[in-house]
């Protein structure tokens, strides 16, 4: 039964992370896109805010990574 | 790193304020500015003959530029062999009389290209029309010249005629690449009428003649459309060798016109900055301190002894006020690149070039870690060199990023992924990053750890003189990190376990006096940079990610059941996987430095450096000094 739960369990950690990772994504890509429109000078803060959810879906996979290898 | 700055102030009488500008041209160092208000001085704005001459430089200058624009446009190069600029009434008359010319040339082009392009969709009926006019037809029918709008309604319109008059009508028709058609019909001039009336009701216009052929009854405008579409052409070419020539004879001086009347606009307005009484003038500005001693003899050597450079002295100036100039040794100069995409760092603080030019090609590096992909992206350095010599720091950047690749792969034994160990028996001088995938977490948060820790020992030692409590409290924080990481690793048992009480207790002590320093924030800080440690597990993340790309693509060779197949696919998979490699760990190295490693450190909100200096077109469009 653990042989199931563990891959399960890792997946879930990276798939969440993914999806909330994604959802940020859309909302700040779409409020960014709309800003650039008005002033391009803001690129580099662009790729900042954007760049910023995926530390979630980073942690996701370290903690799945983890999970893999039942740290501690 | 920021040079240091000084600001200074000239001094010398009102009759000399143009001449004094002008040196301060020639030197190209000082950043005027509106100096404090001083009694008795008043800013000096200028008189009506200075307006009328401004007014006078800018319609000059218009008309400048227009020629200039105008003979680019007419397919002209211009020629600029330097020297000193015409002078500015000879300069203005000729710039007036070429905008014109040019002018002229530029709509009679406009109105041939018109023509030509008109002559030119009936071009495909030509042949058509030569044979009928042999053959005199054009005397015995009624010939009719239509443009469809889509070549779809070619067919309705062919129908809607035999329907009315059987064989009796010729049709001609030939589609154009734009979706249109032209088409030649001929018809019985008994049957004109008719035609009239189908057209009528279908819509269908009639094809426009040139302007020359306009007036011209259409049996004999035909004939003569081929040979005027080749006058048009010559005509062309005569006028573009006109251009050519004007710009050969008058290139050059319009080129040093255009210098000299930029030049005269950027003294007047410096003139602007001045303050005035009636005898007067004081101008205010900053230039690198490197620059002061020679812009003082230059001013004594250029207008004179009456002339007096001072500096202002330090306590008089606020930091914050100074321009920003960025100067890096070459090794780190490329990096300014990088750097430039975040506004200027504020003056007296930390350029974070260097910092970048070390960690950037590192964490590049460590990421990939590939000896096979580092050769590819100096090989890529070298054609970036060769083929743009505009793009020589994007090429340094990417050598030092190669240098680093290929150093890590040799460290991971990894070249093209398991390739290197398949073929030549490479194995890993320090870990394998396939089997040791906890280690290469721990690497990439220690990664993390050092480099937020530089952050805040660099916040601590750049605030030191401004602000002691705050850098008292930068450096605390990092201390607790430190302390935070060896009460970790004596955790886990990688130190001596007794080493965790005293590490702890220590942080228990720090906590409350960094928020004594910095405020209740500081909590919230220390939790945020605890956070932008774990960030970096995305170098491992992304390496893990890279070699597992290249691994896969190795293994196609044998998932085929042709061998030349599957080498066609591993090479294509190994390049998406090259593609990826530059682009992610580019984006994500960067965003490591613009969000963690900046956040601990860096004070935007310099304003950059811009000297009254002679105009170059170069120059023109760059800020950022």
């Amino acid at each position: 039964m653990e042989s199931l739960w563990v891959p399960l369990a890792a997946a879930i950690a990276i798939a969440v992370t993914a999806l909330a990772t994604g959802w940020a994504q859309s909302k700040i890509g779409a409020s960014i896109a709309a800003s650039l429109a008005e002033k391009p000078e803001l690129r580099t803060t662009a790729v900042l805010m954007i760049a910023i959810p995926e530390t979630m879906v980073v942690l996701g996979f370290v903690i799945a990574v983890l999970i893999l290898l039942r740290v501690g | 790193m920021i040079i240091k700055m000084a600001r200074i102030r000239v001094l010398g009488p009102r009759a000399m304020l143009g001449a004094t500008v002008r040196a301060l041209q020639d030197r190209g160092v000082v950043h005027l500015i509106d100096g404090a208000p001083l009694e008795g001085l008043r800013r000096c704005d200028l008189d009506p003959i200075g307006r009328r001459r401004r007014r006078n430089v800018m319609r000059a200058l218009g008309d400048v530029e227009a020629a200039l624009d105008g003979l680019h446009q007419l397919g002209a190069s211009v020629a600029d062999h330097g020297g000193p600029p015409p002078p500015e009434a000879r300069a203005a008359r000729l710039a007036g009389r070429l905008a014109a010319e040019v002018g002229r040339l530029r709509s009679r082009e406009q109105a041939l290209r018109d023509e030509r392009d008109q002559l030119a969709a009936y071009e495909p009926l030509f042949a058509d029309l030569d044979e009928l006019v042999r053959a005199g037809a054009t005397r015995q029918v009624s010939i009719f010249l239509l443009r469809l709008r889509s070549a779809a309604a070619l067919d309705a319109l062919r129908a809607a005629l035999e329907r009315a008059l059987g064989d009796a009508v010729e049709l001609r028709a030939h589609a154009l690449a734009s979706g249109e058609a032209v088409l030649l019909l001929l018809v019985p001039a008994t049957r004109a009428q008719d035609i009239e009336r189908i057209l009528s009701e279908a819509r269908v216009e009639r094809a426009p003649l040139p302007p020359v052929l306009a007036n011209t009854p259409l049996a004999d405008a035909l004939p003569r459309m081929r040979p005027r579409l080749a006058e048009v052409v010559r005509e062309l070419h005569r006028l573009r060798d006109d251009a050519a020539a004007l710009a050969r004879v008058h290139g050059d001086d319009l080129s040093r016109a255009r210098r000299g009347f930029h030049d005269a606009l950027l003294a007047l307005d410096a003139e602007d900055h001045a303050a005035a009484s009636a005898r007067a003038f004081v101008l205010e500005g900053w230039l690198p301190v490197r620059d002061r001693d020679e812009l003082v003899r230059a001013c004594a050597t250029a207008v004179g002894p009456e002339i007096a450079v001072e500096e202002i002295a330090q306590d008089e100036w606020r930091g914050d006020d100074a321009p920003v100039v960025l100067a890096n040794p070459p090794l780190f100069a490329p990096f300014e690149v990088l750097s430039s995409l975040l506004p200027l760092p504020r003056y007296g603080t930390v350029d974070p070039t260097p910092f970048v030019a070390m960690f950037f090609p590192m964490l590049f590096g460590v990421v990939v870690g590939d000896v096979g992909y580092g050769v590819a992206i100096a090989v890529l350095a070298v054609v970036l060199r060769l083929a743009t010599p505009r793009a020589r720091d994007l090429a340094r950047i990417a050598g030092a990023i190669a240098i680093y690749t290929i150093l890590f792969g040799v460290l991971y034994g990894e070249l093209f992924g398991d390739l290197g160990t398949r073929w030549f028996g490479m194995s890993p001088l320090w870990f394998d990053r396939r089997e040791a995938v906890l280690g290469f977490l721990m690497l990439a948060i220690a990664l993390g750890l050092v480099h937020l820790v530089l952050g805040l020992g660099i916040a601590a030692a750049s605030r030191w003189r401004r602000d002691r409590r705050e850098a008292i409290g930068r450096g605390l924080t990092a201390i607790m990190m430190l302390l935070v990481a060896v009460a970790l690793l004596a955790l886990f048992q990688r130190v001596p376990a007794g080493l965790l009480t005293p590490a702890v207790i220590a942080l228990l002590v720090a906590l409350p006096i960094v928020v004594v320093l910095e405020g209740a924030t500081a909590l919230l800080d220390f939790m945020t940079i605890l956070g932008h440690v774990l960030s970096y597990a995305r170098v491992m993340a992304l390496g893990t990610a890279s070699v597992m790309l290249a691994i896969v693509a190795n293994r196609m060779h044998g998932a085929f059941g042709s061998a030349a197949i599957g080498i066609a696919f591993a090479l294509v998979f190994h390049l998406v996987n090259f593609a990826i490699t530059l682009f992610s760990p580019t984006l994500h190295v960067m965003r490591l430095h613009y969000v963690e490693f900046f956040g601990t450190f860096f004070e935007p909100g310099g304003g950059p450096y811009r000297p009254l200096r002679h105009w170059s077109p170069e120059a023109a469009g760059q800020p950022r000094s």
